[in-house]
């Protein structure tokens, strides 16, 4: 099958996700908007107002660090299974596997950038921007989405030979939260343990962000975006090279 | 082979051999993984894979106007051959199939249960005809709809059907189109008498204009009427390839009555 019909397949699958998720809900597709505004509310009511943490632009701080957060955690969670749930369908039809896990990846994508350009678009009357530094963003949107999606791809098909691959990933994305600058500067961590926020992916994916919205500076920007296109081709190599190892057990498997 | 005939052969499969990792076989935890290094560090480390052989040196040539019946036992490879065939294991060298294929091994699978009928019809029907225009796709699903009889419950949930209208949407849409190669696995079973009469006419009419089928069943009765060819795999090989009498008769012959006709041929 060409990539042309598997981009088909995706786009559907994607979008039949999309409204089974929200058919019967009371808001319906405004839940797309409203779980990502709720948490980014929350966040700056209790660390803003309540914590009192002293972080400049903390609005902006918070758009760069938390949404892209969201969709890390809620994609990397919700289709580490899908291998497992999608066994029916992938043992009945011809649909890549790949292709499941792309369009989980493009669900939850969707649900990240329509808040991420709603809140930007609200900040912007109040808040400057370097452009240079939005230029860089479709960068680090490809970055992070790539990375995701490797990653989604090793953990499920992890899961598929390891069933409890689905309660470590839950458990460590939990961790993961506090153990990340994502709500608070990364200075405030002391110094022998900064090593594990240079080997913390999810950062390295998050950190353009933060550079080129928050704090910009073009040379640390450039080098976020190596990095983050570093951690996204280590995953890629690690995901593609156990997905081949494994194929043709995967199917017995699921 | 002159050029006509590598034309009209539609599956070729040469020297094919299946087989599995036995120990990936068995899905374990990583607990297990863990536990299984401290009880025996060395075993752990160099022991050997164990590798089970479905299909071994397997060869098959299909050409146009066949229809082939797959007769084995439960566990003798049939699904594993065509599903490899379709390309669900990755793609192999051994394999050649010249013109579209199209594979169906289930008839009551659900994509999503909370979407209607309609638009689980949708989503088939993109999946499985997705090398069609839009315009062509939009008649299929209207063509199918109307086929199943369903009326108002086309617009329903499909959670709520029953296996037997899973069945009449599902057959509906795959028997909509002809196509290269068609592999059809246990298609004739769920629906009631009245819609597998109805069902049995379409689906003989798609695979009359598809170039060949390999159709796995284990009804004698549907392999008889069906099939121009039939094949018999066991023991990880090709037993028989023949008439659909000789067949029938070979895998009685061999399996059925030592098994007490336990598979009810």
């Amino acid at each position: 099958m060409s990539l042309k019909h598997q981009l088909l397949v995706t786009s559907t699958l994607t979008l039949a996700e999309m409204k089974a998720r929200y058919r019967n809900t009371m808001a319906g597709v405004l839940w797309v908007m409203l779980n990502p505004l709720i948490m980014f509310s929350v966040h700056a009511l209790i660390f803003k107002y309540i914590l009192r943490l002293d972080i400049d632009r903390y609005f902006i701080f918070l758009l760069s660090g938390l949404l892209p957060w969201i969709f890390v955690s809620s994609t990397i969670t919700q289709s580490v299974h899908c291998f497992i749930t999608m066994r029916e369908s992938l043992l009945s039809f011809q649909i890549h596997p790949m292709a499941v896990i792309l369009s989980k990846c493009v669900d939850h994508f969707i649900n990240f950038i329509i808040p991420f350009i709603f809140l930007f678009l609200i900040l912007s009357d109040s808040e400057s921007f370097n452009w240079t530094g939005i230029a860089f963003l479709p960068l680090a949107f490809l970055s992070l989405f790539l990375g995701v999606f490797f990653l989604a791809l090793l953990l499920s098909t992890l899961q598929v030979f390891f069933r409890d691959t689905e309660y470590i990933t839950t458990f460590l994305v939990n961790v993961l939260f506090f153990l990340t600058p994502i709500f608070y500067p990364r200075h405030l961590i002391p110094d022998e343990y900064q090593i594990f926020v240079d080997i913390n992916p999810i950062y390295a994916w998050v950190q353009p962000f933060k550079i080129a919205l928050w704090k910009f500076n073009i040379s640390n920007l450039v080098e976020a975006t190596l990095l983050s296109f570093g951690f996204t081709f280590l995953f890629g190599v690690m995901a593609i090279s156990f997905w081949r190892w494994t194929r043709n057990e995967l199917y017995i498997n699921i | 082979m002159n050029s006509t005939s590598i034309s009209e052969t539609v599956l070729s499969i040469k020297d094919l051999t299946i087989s599995y990792n036995f120990s990936r076989y068995q899905a374990k935890g990583i607990r297990d993984l863990f536990v299984s290094f401290f009880t025996s560090p060395f075993n752990f480390i160099f022991s050997r894979q164990q590798k089970v052989d479905v299909l071994r040196d397997f060869n098959l040539n299909v050409k146009k106007g066949d229809i082939v019946g797959i007769l084995g036992i439960n566990g003798a490879g049939k699904t594993t051959l065509c599903r490899t065939i379709a390309g669900m294991y990755g793609s192999r060298n051994e394999i050649e199939v010249n013109g579209l294929l199209r594979a169906i091994f289930d008839t009551a699978s659900v994509i999503q249960p909370e979407l209607s009928g309609r638009e689980n019809a949708w989503i088939i029907t993109n999946i499985l005809y997705s090398h069609l225009p839009k315009k062509e796709r939009k008649e299929i699903v209207e063509d199918s709809l109307d086929f199943t009889e369903l009326n108002e419950y086309v617009d329903s949930p499909f959670k709520i059907y029953s296996k037997g209208m899973k069945v009449r949407l599902f057959l509906s849409i795959v028997s909509a189109r002809p196509c290269g190669l068609l592999i059809l696995d246990e298609v004739f079973n769920g629906a009631d008498k009245y819609f597998n009469e109805k069902i049995s006419n379409r689906i003989r009419g798609v695979i009359k204009e598809s170039g060949a089928v390999l159709f796995i069943s284990h009804s004698e009765e549907v392999i008889r009427d069906i099939c121009n060819r039939a094949i018999v795999i066991g023991n990880q090989q090709l037993l028989y390839d023949g008439s659909v009498d000789g067949g029938i008769d070979y895998y009685n012959q061999h399996f059925s009555l030592e098994l007490g006709n336990e598979l009810q041929l």
